[in-house]
């Protein structure tokens, strides 16, 4: 009888061992595609207005290829006749989340500027100059 | 029974069970080596720093039974040199999802590009792979 009970102890874990793959039966997950970043369209061609020391600014909205609008936009200043970068004064300084800004305290001069879209630490390519402004003091 | 036939008793089953083994588990292994995996596709657009876009995913089941799928993930391949894959972070599947025999499932797990991704990342394209695990419900 010890014998029997014996042979039918091991007859059982080798059927429990051998039907262990069929409990675990599972079968994969397969497959491949992108995720692709935003492109960042160049800034629109801006327009300025002199009056006094005050150049107000105002340019296009600028669209993703998602469709939507950029949300924020950098400003920079030119000279017109050496076309070296300036310091951007207040209120169009840093980052810049609408289509105008006025900038104050201009110095006398003749001007150009250029906008950049930005996204979030992005910013994408400056667009066309505007036409020259002329500051008079 | 004495300690001879205790040892007869083992070997029969020893051998029975190897015997077992011998049959079964070949077949086993074939079959899981025949199971075709269920599919995964979908894409995500419109990436930038710090968005958290939707990854919409098709999962389609090419067995004549239901299955249900209890995890799927990503792996993010670099776009490039400068984009490393690990600016893009994939979220896993909340819960199992059943997909009927040969029958089709959408699911959305989130996609997000890190907030300090670089600007070689503008416009990037990163390769997904998926993985995942199913079982017979």
């Amino acid at each position: 009888m010890r014998g029997l009970a014996g042979l039918a102890t091991v007859l059982a874990l080798a059927c429990a061992w051998v039907s262990r793959g069929e409990a675990s039966w599972s079968l994969p997950g397969a497959g491949q595609s992108a995720a692709k970043a935003q492109v960042l369209p160049a800034g629109g061609t801006p327009s300025a207005t002199a009056t006094g020391a005050s150049v107000t600014v105002t340019w296009p909205q600028s669209t993703l290829a998602t469709g939507e609008a950029v949300p924020a936009y950098v400003v920079t200043r030119y000279d017109a006749v050496t076309g070296i970068a300036q310091t951007t004064l207040a209120d169009c300084a840093g980052t810049i989340a609408a289509l105008t800004c006025t900038e104050t305290g201009v110095p006398a001069g003749t001007w150009r500027y250029r906008v950049a879209p930005k996204l979030e630490t992005w910013l994408g390519a400056q667009g066309p100059a505007s036409a020259s402004v002329i500051v008079l003091l | 029974m004495g300690p001879r036939g205790l040892l007869t008793t083992a070997a029969v089953g020893a051998a029975l069970a190897l015997a077992v083994a011998a049959v079964a588990m070949p077949q086993a292994a074939s079959e899981r080596s025949r199971v075709k995996p269920f599919t995964v596709s979908g894409t995500v657009t419109g990436l930038y720093p710090g968005a958290d876009r939707p990854l919409r995913l098709v999962l389609r089941n090419p067995h004549p039974f239901a299955i249900r799928v209890t995890a799927l993930w990503a792996e993010v391949g670099d776009a490039s040199r400068r984009c490393r894959g690990y600016n893009l972070s994939v979220s896993r599947l909340g819960s199992p999802v059943t997909i009927a025999p040969r029958g089709d499932r959408r699911v959305v797990l989130r996609a997000t590009l890190l907030g300090w991704a670089p600007a070689a990342c503008r416009g990037a394209s990163f390769r997904l792979s998926y993985g995942g695990r199913a079982v017979r419900p």
